[in-house]
């Protein structure tokens, strides 16, 4: 069984869940004031990096007659390309840090029903971990 | 003879679409048009004029929501077309 609190109750006792959260633990919180709200959990962030590190990208590339070559990511849409597989790497990393940026800058926009890339949060995630250092980057897209 | 874009071909036809270039500086362009649809690519152009590969001109067709290259061919030849 999960242990659920209400918000104040969390805040008075802040400092032992997430000591708790620390060793594995998910808290869930509930806001004592509204019933059925929207529950929000603390976990730990090594833990939660674990789940997400099972979302792994499966780059495609495609080199063209005249030697340039294409890199997509279907996982989150997005693509590079160049004259040598260095710079299409370089632009796909890019790119994705770029997105990765945007995406949890503008949650409520990329969430909203319209534009549903909610499957995309997982591996974004991954990407803005890495803080924008494009080889971290690199290394979790696999290019 | 197969379809042909440069950089500047693919930024007019983003451009109608309502995708734009996502912050000052970024290769990162997007938008919803005026069908509703969200739609995402990426620029990074050495220049208006150069060629843009057959490899990524077909993904950029599938990230713009054509059917495929010949299909984004007529959009950009055909100014009538919303999308």
């Amino acid at each position: 069984m999960m242990q659920m609190f209400s918000a104040s109750i969390a805040r008075d006792r802040f400092a032992e869940l997430r000591r708790e959260a620390l060793n594995g633990q998910e808290i869930l919180i509930e806001d004592g004031r509204q019933l059925n709200s929207p529950l929000i959990s603390i976990i730990a962030t090594d833990l939660l990096d674990s789940l997400t590190d099972s979302f792994v990208f499966a780059p495609k590339w495609e080199e063209d007659k005249n030697g340039s070559h294409t890199v997509s990511l279907e996982e989150i849409d997005i693509i590079g390309y160049g004259e040598t597989l260095e710079e299409a790497s370089e632009v796909l990393a890019t790119a994705a840090s770029e997105y990765a940026e945007l995406y949890f800058s503008e949650l409520s926009f990329y969430l909203s029903p319209m534009v549903n890339r909610l499957a995309h949060y997982p591996y974004l995630r991954r990407i803005a971990r890495c803080n924008g250092d494009i080889n971290k980057v690199k290394k979790v897209l696999r290019v | 003879m197969p379809s042909q874009f440069t950089f500047g071909d693919i930024e007019s036809i983003c451009i109608r679409l309502g995708v734009a270039r996502a912050q000052k500086g970024s290769m990162l362009w997007r938008g919803v048009g005026s069908d509703g649809l969200y739609r995402q690519t990426t620029i990074h152009s050495h220049g208006d004029g150069t060629n843009v590969s057959p490899s990524t001109a077909r993904k950029m067709a599938e990230q713009l929501k054509f059917k495929d290259v010949e299909d984004m061919y007529d959009f950009l030849n055909n100014r009538h077309r919303k999308s």
